[in-house]
């Protein structure tokens, strides 16, 4: 497609996301209409039920009904890929509305806001898959980043998530600072602001030092965004702290977005930045600084949660270690290898939001209570307890569960890497050696669920699970045990998307 | 069609009654001793039999049964005779019955006590039938399991770690001897005794050794002392050759006699019998320096026997003392057929001296020890506590039968001529003298210090004045006398007419030395 | 037909998962009843179906799964897969015989136990090797359960203890297969594509060791088998007997099919200092199985000596060591099964105490004789008399040793040795103590129930059968060893 595109071909590329904006606009107004909506212990079914409504439409519109080619100097992109990717996105999305639909009790009053804010930041996670620009990518990510700064605050109930949400606040604009600082370094060099431009005109050429200062100076950027150790000490706060959809739209979404556009921004824009690290020849020069991330993330992630009493902050130490796994599909370029880090993104948060909604079901909603409301589960609530094993399972990588399918995709995406088996080999060795590490803590949850007795007097802080919450937490599971056991078509789909899309 | 596997029969017969009888439930204190005791005479008859057709054939191999069994390793199920498993089977079926019958005599009536008996005269049918090494193992190693519940559950107080010590020895010999034999067998590719001999008289054996286990590029020599001590040693054990006996003496003390007489007569031969099929092809092919130095301990060992028998109170303690004594002769006699002949014709005879008087030997300690313990057990019964050999004394004027009999059973065993203990220890010490003359000469005073402490025993024993007070002890009953009557029997025939027993052999035996290549 | 085994098995676990757990007995009835079909399907085979003369592999599902990484679901099975199969069935309606009397949680415990049989079946019939790991994980996973929910002693210890290095030890496998596709460039994960590769030398010399070890960590190989004993001793019975019986053979058999068959080369390079390892396990489990107390330690350990012999067969890599190993993995697995329900079923749930000084109070073989002659049997089975299936497997695994390496063949010999002096103390002190150690009056114990006597019957029956009559298995294993699959592991070693 042309770059001079009528204003109808810029409608169509990013009609999914015009969708999305139109219904948060649309809750908004709503809400302002209807003076009681703001009361507390008001029901959220409305707008939940328009939010799901909204992005079943765009997932919809951006499967079947949206012309492929970009626009506007790669600004914005559509091709099976980002269609898929989208998709997935929004399918979290839509659980993550459940979900908060789910446990309202604990969100009790702005359910119209809460709900636009989440959309908003979808919004601005699928523009960030969509784009091949810098500055839409910048703009995008900001997009994310504000929406993600309020929903964090919005629990006010309690003076310490406050604190928290302000810790990331900060953080966060603190990447944001690299991430631009990167990119301007590598707009001075390049001369360029769009990834394939800039692919273009360093065809060939020995890498520049400036260039890749910038590379890895957005890549630190990202890197906060994602979680990657070492620059993942927010996670823990930020996850114990927020309500719980919050948590999972920064589990689960956030990091869909992140890995893409990092692989894209990556590999279309920088495959040929040839470098060398402490004697090994890479073929792209920002590889070894992957490598070191992932082998931070998954070391630092697994230890530090081995050592977490708390239930909330254990999760956001394991969420460092899963993107450390993620990371090593980074290494290799191939279709093979973005299917498989999209497929464990998908299925990692799949299963992170039903482990969660259990949780919360559970009673389990802040930081300050230990397992507790786990505790012998079996004998309150025998369906629940079966699902919190597979789902824990999952998260360990258990075949026949999706959680292990999604690593060993991206192991064998890692060892596909051309050049330097052996530095690859050792890192999935890593990989395997910290993973039956987060087996002793996965597995220290399911005995507190299982092996324990109950207590004689249920605490107070310990709920029934609402049929909304049931019926959520068995989806999860049911996804992760089908797309474990059957995970074939999905993953052929995600293949071919990719393989058709070069940019 | 196959003939009718009668050496399966009388290997699985006694076998499987046995087990019967230990597995049925008692549910009364009436215990019959009878079905065991019509069993082992029923196999025992069949044994004789089979014996008897044997003689009448001409074939120094006979019988044979084959049958593929574990394909994997090349090992059959092959039962067979020749002149040696004849004679030894004659000599189970005649021990077995008298041992069964000797267990109903002093009290003894326990149902399984008499089902391990019988087990074991299956076992020892199986052993002295076997045709390779896997299948004569597996009745060797089973052997040990009634034997060693007899000494434990029907021993004397004490029993419980004499029993303990008898297995832990057994099986660590057992286990030597299977590693060492394995690895024989794994060179070969056979497990067969008969490829093992032939192996041997064609030479092939040092070439397939050095083939199939270059271990450390060990000179064949090596190999071969590794394999005799291995094999040897292990085996040694059963026999209860000094320096390996230290189970022995408390084991034969312990046991009831009647199981004693099983012991030394019959399970000890396992061990000699062992010897001669698997020892004997290795020995031209043993480094001289290491049979010499088996010599040396065999024969110091045998005196070392006698005269500790001599240093004994205990009655049983004595004869088993001289058990060992004895059976170290045929060792001796064993090890001197390594002695290398180069065609010299007065070698050669001497070693069918040796090898005709071990055999002899084999068979007539069997009976002998039978016969001796037999009148043991009989005595326990009639006065129980130990017998001691400087006891009673005078017993000769209240049992005069059960006197003039143990006083045969000792002639017989110091060696006097006429009775058959002599045939087999003058032809071991005809051919040794032959073969290791300093070999015999160091255990030639064994004989003489055999005869002191037997007739002294005899003096202090039976004649003499009684010590502590008179009991009136009865006479042997007349079943008892017919009971022992086929042993007493043979043992006089024997003395006058070893060539019964020695026709038998001599094709083997011949076949055998001649098998032995220089 | 063989593919039911696991199908039925997984079915059996979520009917027993969902069935109230107020009435234990009809799980119980389901998993018998699964257990004793998956082996009639196992004997149905083995019995009546001719063993093909090439060993060749009976493939009995095959389809596409995992396309874009060409994986494959498929089931097969050949002459060795079949031993194991068998075995894991007999050892199965054993352990549910044994697990009769569970009446706390009995649908879950049930339900775990079939998974983990189910998961066990799995790996003995796949010949893709993704799901043979995947069937490998599987079993990983009930057994923490297992022991953690229903175990005795230090239970949390035992099961965290064993999982791990479970997990570690399969990390490492994953490592040796996934190294193995790539490096083949192979289409698929089949085990018959891969082995068409020439891997290189170099390559083999650390992927051999690397998934050799994985698996037999799982196998209780010395210096890594400090799990199999505290877990052993923390299982509940049946479980306890399926770990020993079955689980630890997972891991010699995954031995066997995968860095064996793929690396010949790396085996000849590395299979003398791992036959050491094994040969010392042999001995370093016997000596310290010598000196315990606790009763069920002795036979935990004495299980990590049984399966020195069968990594000492496997190393040997002749065709007697090899064959040696297989029987000596479905006889251990009886004779294992047999000794920890005498020990945990049939004494302890009746005692309270394993202490071997404790136990001779209760003047046992009055009182239990059943149990009695049952674990007189089974000691005498498992110090390697001839008759019971012990032997032959030993006899077989010496011989094939002797000819790799002869001076480990008299290590092992040493282990037989005092493989009689643990089981004998052992047995004298439970149930001969000396005769003044039993108090006047003895505390009267229950008597054994019927379960328990089938299935310690069932038991004997498989290691007499076999002791007697080794042809039965031998006959299926032997074809195999000369098919072409692992022909280039025997032949290196014959022409060194």
């Amino acid at each position: 497609m042309l770059s001079d595109a009528t204003h109808t071909d810029l409608f169509r590329l990013i009609a999914p996301e015009c969708i999305i904006v139109v219904t948060a606009l649309a809750i908004l107004g709503l809400s302002m209409g209807r003076r009681n909506d703001h009361a507390p212990g008001k029901s959220p079914l409305t707008s939940s039920l328009m939010a799901i409504a909204g992005l079943a439409l765009a997932i919809w519109v951006n499967l079947f009904h949206q012309s492929q080619g970009h626009a506007l100097d790669w600004t914005f992109v559509v091709n099976p890929a980002t269609q898929m990717v989208k998709a997935g996105l929004m399918l979290t999305g839509i659980l993550l509305v459940w979900l908060h639909l789910a446990c309202s009790q604990e969100v009790r009053e702005h359910h119209a806001e809460f709900h636009a804010l989440m959309l908003f930041a979808l919004t601005g996670m699928a523009l960030l898959i969509g784009s091949n620009h810098l500055l839409m990518i910048f703009v995008a990510l900001e997009i994310t980043a504000l929406s993600l700064y309020v929903l964090a605050a919005f629990d006010k109930r309690e003076s310490w998530k406050a604190r928290n949400a302000l810790k990331y606040f900060l953080i966060g604009g603190l990447s944001a600072a690299f991430v631009l600082y990167g990119f301007s370094l590598i707009y001075g060099v390049s001369g360029s602001m769009s990834l394939p431009l800039i692919s273009q005109s360093q065809q060939g050429l020995p890498i520049d030092p400036l260039l890749l200062l910038g590379v890895i100076m957005a890549l630190v950027g990202f890197g906060f965004k994602i979680a990657a150790a070492p620059f993942h000490w927010w996670v823990a706060d930020v996850y114990a702290s927020t309500l719980t959809p919050v948590t999972g739209l920064i589990a689960s979404a956030s990091k869909i977005a992140g890995f893409y556009v990092i692989g894209r921004f990556l590999w279309h824009g920088f495959p040929q930045a040839a470098g060398k690290l402490s004697g090994f020849s890479w073929s792209q020069g920002w590889l070894p600084w992957i490598a070191a991330f992932s082998l931070l993330s998954m070391v630092i992630g697994n230890l530090a949660a081995l050592r977490q009493q708390r239930i909330r902050r254990l999760i956001g130490f394991s969420a460092v270690a899963h993107t450390g796994y993620a990371l090593l599909g980074l290494a290799s370029p191939g279709p093979q290898a973005m299917a498989s880090i999209a497929f464990y993104l998908l299925s990692y948060g799949v299963s992170v939001i039903g482990f969660l909604a259990l949780l919360r079901a559970t009673g389990q909603q802040d930081d300050r209570i230990e397992k507790g409301p786990l505790t012998g589960l079996w004998s309150r609530s025998p369906w629940l307890a079966a699902c919190l094993m597979l789902l824990i399972l999952s998260l360990a990588g258990i075949p026949p569960l999706v959680g292990f399918l999604a690593k060993f995709n991206l192991f064998v995406a890692a060892l596909n890497t051309p050049g330097n088996f052996m530095g690859w080999i050792a890192l999935v060795v890593l990989a395997l050696g910290t993973s039956a590490v987060s087996l002793y803590y996965y597995l220290g949850i399911l005995k507190e669920a299982f092996c324990r007795e109950p207590a004689n007097e249920i605490p107070s802080h310990t709920s029934e699970a609402t049929h909304s919450e049931m019926t959520l937490i068995l989806t999860c599971t049911l996804i992760t045990l089908i797309l474990g056991i059957l995970p074939g078509w999905l993953l052929s789909t995600l293949v071919a998307s990719f393989q058709q899309s070069p940019t | 069609m196959n003939p009718f596997p009668w050496l399966s029969l009388l290997t699985w017969l006694p076998l499987l009654a046995g087990l019967g009888l230990l597995v049925r439930p008692i549910r009364s204190n009436r215990v019959l001793a009878a079905p065991s005791f019509i069993f082992s005479v029923f196999t025992s008859l069949i044994s004789l039999m089979v014996v008897l057709k044997y003689a009448g054939g001409s074939e120094t191999s006979q019988w044979e049964e084959r049958m593929e069994w574990i394909p994997s390793l090349g090992i059959d199920y092959a039962l067979g005779l020749d002149g040696l498993s004849v004679v030894m089977l004659t000599l189970s079926a005649l021990i077995m019955p008298m041992a069964l019958g000797a267990c109903r005599l002093s009290g003894l009536t326990h149902e399984r006590l008499a089902g391990c008996l019988l087990m074991i005269q299956g076992t020892l049918a199986g052993v002295f039938t076997a045709q390779n090494f896997f299948l004569w193992f597996f009745f060797y190693e089973i052997a040990l399991i009634p034997a060693y519940f007899l000494i434990k559950l029907w021993g004397k107080p004490g029993s419980e770690s004499v029993s303990l010590r008898f297995f832990i020895y057994s099986m660590i010999g057992s286990i030597a001897l299977l590693v060492g034999y394995l690895a024989l067998a794994s060179a070969l590719g056979s497990y067969e005794f008969k490829s093992l001999s032939e192996a041997s008289a064609t030479q092939w054996l040092p070439e397939a050794l050095g083939k199939n286990l270059a271990w450390f590029n060990l000179p064949i020599k090596w190999i071969v002392a590794i394999l005799f001590a291995l094999i040897f040693g292990g085996l040694a054990v059963k026999v209860g050759m000094v320096p390996l006996h230290g189970w022995l003496p408390d084991t034969y003390e312990h046991a009831p006699s009647p199981v004693t007489m099983v012991l030394t007569a019959l399970l000890s031969k396992m061990g000699l019998y062992g010897m001669v099929r698997m020892v004997m092809p290795l020995l031209p092919y043993t480094p001289w320096p290491l049979i010499q130095l088996t010599m040396i301990v065999t024969v110091v060992g045998l005196l070392y026997a006698a005269m500790s028998a001599m240093g004994q109170v205990s009655l049983k303690r004595m004869l088993a003392y001289s058990s060992v004594n004895h059976l170290g002769y045929c060792v001796m006699a064993l090890l001197a057929l390594a002695r290398p002949s180069m065609g010299e014709a007065s070698l050669l005879t001497a070693k069918e001296f040796a090898l005709g008087g071990l055999a002899m030997q084999m068979f007539s300690h069997g009976l002998i020890a039978a016969a001796l313990f037999y009148l043991t057990s009989l005595m326990e019964h009639r006065m129980p506590g130990k017998i001691s050999v400087d006891g009673p004394g005078g017993l000769r004027a209240e049992v005069p039968h059960l006197a003039g009999w143990m006083g045969l059973a000792v002639f017989a065993s110091i060696g006097l001529p006429g009775l058959c203990g002599f045939i087999g220890e003058f032809m071991i010490f005809r051919g040794v003298f032959a073969l290791i003359p300093w070999a015999a000469c160091i255990a030639l005073p064994a004989l003489l210090i055999t005869a002191i402490f037997y007739l002294r025993m005899l003096q202090y024993v039976f004649h003499g004045q009684r010590k502590h007070g008179a009991c009136s002890l009865t006479d042997l009953s007349r079943r008892e006398c017919l009971l022992m009557m086929p042993v007493m029997a043979l043992i006089l025939i024997l003395g006058w007419f070893p060539h019964y027993i020695m026709d038998l052999l001599n094709p083997t035996l011949i076949e055998a030395i001649e098998g032995m290549i220089f | 037909m063989l593919s039911w085994t696991v199908y039925l098995s997984f079915l059996a676990s979520i009917g027993c998962f969902i069935s109230p757990a107020s009435r234990p007995e009809r799980c119980r009835w389901i998993a018998l009843t699964s257990a004793i079909l998956t082996t009639m399907m196992a004997l149905r085979v083995m019995l009546f179906q001719n063993p093909p003369e090439d060993g060749a592999i009976e493939i009995i599902t095959h389809q596409a799964w995992i396309p874009t990484l060409g994986i494959h679901f498929l089931l097969g099975f050949d002459g060795i897969s079949l031993v194991m199969v068998l075995l894991t069935g007999i050892a199965s309606i054993a352990a549910i015989l044994f697990s009769w009397d569970i009446e706390t949680r009995a649908n879950e415990f049930f339900g775990f136990l079939m998974a983990l049989i189910g998961g066990v079946y799995g790996v003995f019939i796949s010949f893709d090797l993704f799901l043979l790991f995947v069937f490998y994980e599987i079993a990983i996973i009930p057994k923490y359960f297992l022991i953690a929910i229903w175990g005795s002693t230090n239970k949390s210890y035992g099961a965290m203890k064993l999982v791990l290095y479970s997990f570690v030890g399969s990390a490492l496998a994953l490592v040796g297969i996934l190294a193995a596709f790539v490096v083949s460039g192979a289409e698929s994960f089949a085990l018959q594509e891969l082995i068409q590769f020439p891997y290189e030398e170099g390559f083999q010399r650390w992927a051999f060791p690397v998934t050799f070890l994985g698996f037999v960590i799982l196998a209780g190989l010395w210096p890594f088998h400090t799990w199999a004993p505290t877990g052993h001793v923390a299982a509940p019975t049946g479980t306890s007997m399926l770990l020993a019986g079955v689980v630890m053979k997972l891991g010699a058999y995954g031995a066997l099919r995968v860095p064996l068959t793929l690396f010949p080369m790396g085996a000849s390079i590395w299979r003398e200092e791992l036959a050491l390892l094994a040969a010392l396990g042999i001995v370093a489990g016997a000596l310290v199985a010598l000196v315990q107390q606790d009763f069920k330690f002795v036979i935990g350990y004495s299980s990590v000596s049984h399966m020195g012999f069968v990594m000492l067969g496997l190393l040997a890599t002749t065709e007697a060591g090899l064959s040696g190993a297989v029987l000596q993995m479905f006889s251990h697995g009886i004779i294992a099964g047999l000794l920890f329900a005498v020990v945990g079923r049939m004494i302890y749930t009746r005692t309270h105490t394993r202490d071997l000084q404790a136990l001779s109070q209760f003047d046992l073989r009055r009182q239990l004789p059943f149990a009695g002659t049952v674990f007189l049997l089974a000691g005498l089975a498992s110090m390697g008399l001839p008759g019971f299936s012990g032997f032959v497997a030993e006899l077989h695994v010496i011989a094939g040793a002797w000819q790799s390496y002869a001076w480990l063949s008299l290590l092992a010999g040493l282990g037989v040795v005092l493989g009689v002096a643990y089981t004998m103390r052992a047995l004298l002190a439970s149930f001969w103590p000396a005769p003044h150690s039993i108090p006047a009056h003895v505390q009267s114990l229950p008597p054994i129930t019927l379960p328990e006597k089938c299935g310690a019957i069932l038991l004997l029956a498989a290691t007499l059968l076999v002791g007697l009559y080794p042809r039965l298995l031998l006959d299926w294993v032997i074809p195999c060893l000369h098919a072409p699959m692992l022909q280039p592991l025997i032949e290196r070693v014959s022409t060194i």
